[in-house]
C-alpha cells in the first residue's frame, strides 16, 4: 500500500515530466510550485497531459507488484543488485556494497554517504544531476 | 582534495551576487527567499540526529554544487544545436540554482551546530561528446539522463523530503529546493517534446540506443548515492526525517518508483521506447 505522501511525490515527478512550456514554471511563485505534489489539483495533471488523473492509484499497484525491481526495493534490496542489469558495475566502486545492507563504513564512504562511527548509520542526500554517461554510436 | 566554504566574500561582486539572489533567482512576487540567519542555532534534538542530518546536509551541499557544472556545459552544447534561447538562460538559471541551494544547504549545517566547510574532492567531469552523432542528439542525451532522468528521480525524493519536513526553517528551504528542481526537469522534458518531432530517423534511432544506457547508468549511480545501512530505530527516523534527512532505503523505493512508472512510460509517449529500455538497461 503506498502512502498519500508517496504518491504526492511521483505526482510531483509526473508533472514535471509533462509537456507544460517551462514559462509556466518560471512565472509561478514558489508558492505554487513547491505545492505541487500535495495541493496541486489534480485539474493541472489533467489540462496538460494525456495522463489520466489517477494514473499513480494503477501506476503504483504495478511498481508494487508487477515489477520484481521495484518489489525488492520496498522489501530487500538484495534484489535490486542480483539484477543482471545492475550487476556490471563498471566505473563505480564496488557492486558489493549496494548488494548487501547493512553497509559498511568502507562502503558508506566509497558511495557518498557519510558514516557515523558512534551509531554505524551511513547519512544519504539526494543527489543533483550526475553527469551523462557516453555511447560512441 | 579541496575544501568548500560557501560564505560570500567580500569582493566588490558581493552586491552584485547579493542581488542576483535576490532577483534573477527569485521565482515570483510572493517568494519569501529562505535563509538562516547566522548564529542562530537549532536546539532540542538528539545529539545522533543532529550528528546525521549535519553530515546528510553536507553531502547535499557538495552534491548540489558540483552539479551546477552539469547545468553550465549543457550551455555550449546548447548553442552548437541552435536551441531556442529561453532553454540557454534556464540553463543557466538551473546551474545558479545549484550553487545557490549549495549555500542554502550549508545553512542548514551551520543551524544544525556543524562546521559550514567541507573537506572534498572537488574535482569536477566534462558532459561526454557523444562523437559521430549530430549536435542535436548530443545535447538531447545529456538533457535526457540530467535532467528527464536524474532531476525527475529528484523531483520526487525532494516533494517527499518537503512533507516530513517538519522543523520550519529547514522545511522552508526543503521547499525552495523541490519547487526549483521541477523547473530543472521540466526543461529537459520540454526539450525533448519541443524537438522529438523535428529528428531524422538517424537521430531518434540514436537516441533509442543510448536509453538504456541512461537508465542502466542513472540506477546505478542513484544506487550508490543512496546507500543503505542499518535500518534506523523508529524515533531516529521521526527525528531525522523532521531535519530533511531520508534513509537510503527510502530514497530507492522513490528511485524505482519514478523511473519505473513516470519516466520510462512518458518517453514512450513521447515516442522513444522508455519501456523497452528500461527493461533492457545496462551500464555499458
Amino acid at each position: 500500500m503506498t502512502s498519500p505522501i508517496r504518491l504526492r511525490a511521483l505526482r510531483a515527478a509526473q508533472v514535471a515530466s509533462l509537456s507544460v512550456g517551462l514559462a509556466s514554471t518560471l512565472g509561478c511563485p514558489t508558492t505554487t510550485d513547491s505545492d505541487t505534489g500535495a495541493q496541486q489539483p489534480d485539474a493541472f495533471v489533467l489540462a496538460d497531459s494525456s495522463v489520466a488523473v489517477d494514473a499513480f492509484a494503477s501506476a503504483d499497484a504495478a511498481t508494487a507488484s508487477d515489477s520484481p525491481i521495484a518489489a525488492d526495493a520496498g522489501a530487500t534490496d538484495a534484489g535490486i543488485v542480483d539484477d543482471a542489469a545492475v550487476a556490471d558495475v563498471g566505473n563505480v566502486s564496488d557492486a558489493g556494497c549496494v548488494a548487501s545492507p547493512p553497509v559498511t563504513q568502507e562502503c558508506c564512504v566509497l558511495e557518498g554517504g557519510f558514516w557515523d562511527e558512534a551509531s554505524m548509520f551511513c547519512a544519504i542526500a539526494v543527489p543533483g544531476p550526475f553527469v551523462p554517461p557516453t555511447l560512441s554510436a | 582534495m579541496g575544501t568548500l566554504r560557501l560564505g560570500v566574500g567580500s569582493s566588490p561582486l558581493r552586491t552584485e551576487h547579493e542581488r542576483l539572489i535576490r532577483t534573477a533567482l527569485r521565482r515570483g512576487a510572493e517568494d519569501d527567499l529562505p535563509e538562516i540567519p547566522e548564529g542562530l542555532r537549532l536546539e532540542g534534538i538528539s545529539p545522533l540526529a543532529r550528528r546525521i542530518s549535519i553530515e546528510a546536509w553536507r553531502a547535499r551541499a557538495l552534491h548540489e554544487h558540483q552539479s551546477s557544472c552539469v547545468f553550465s556545459r549543457l550551455l555550449p552544447q546548447l548553442i552548437e544545436a541552435e536551441a531556442s534561447i529561453e532553454y540557454k538562460t534556464v540553463v543557466l538559471r538551473a546551474a545558479m540554482d545549484e550553487l545557490r541551494h549549495a549555500s542554502l544547504c550549508m545553512h542548514v549545517v551551520r543551524y544544525l551546530g556543524g562546521e559550514p566547510v567541507i573537506e572534498a574532492s572537488l574535482a569536477t567531469e566534462a558532459l561526454p561528446e557523444h562523437p559521430n552523432r549530430t549536435p542535436r542528439e548530443r545535447v538531447l542525451r545529456n538533457v535526457i539522463f540530467a535532467s528527464c532522468m536524474s532531476e525527475t528521480v529528484s523531483t520526487s525524493l525532494l516533494a517527499e523530503e518537503r512533507e516530513l519536513t517538519t522543523e520550519p526553517r529547514i522545511q522552508r528551504i526543503v521547499e525552495q529546493l523541490s519547487a526549483d528542481e521541477i523547473l530543472h526537469a521540466k526543461l529537459g522534458w520540454a526539450l525533448l517534446e519541443e524537438w522529438l518531432p523535428q529528428l531524422t530517423e538517424d537521430e531518434r534511432e540514436g537516441l533509442s540506443r543510448y536509453l538504456p544506457v541512461a537508465f542502466g547508468v542513472i540506477e546505478q549511480k542513484m544506487l550508490h548515492a543512496m546507500p543503505i545501512g542499518a535500518p534506523f530505530p523508529a524515533e531516529l527516523r521521526e527525528e531525522l526525517r523532521g531535519l530533511g534527512a531520508m534513509e537510503g532505503s527510502e530514497g530507492r523505493e522513490i528511485l524505482y518508483a519514478v523511473l519505473e512508472s513516470v519516466v520510462a512510460p512518458r518517453l514512450e509517449e513521447l515516442g522513444l521506447p522508455g519501456m523497452r529500455a528500461w527493461k533492457e538497461r545496462r551500464t555499458t
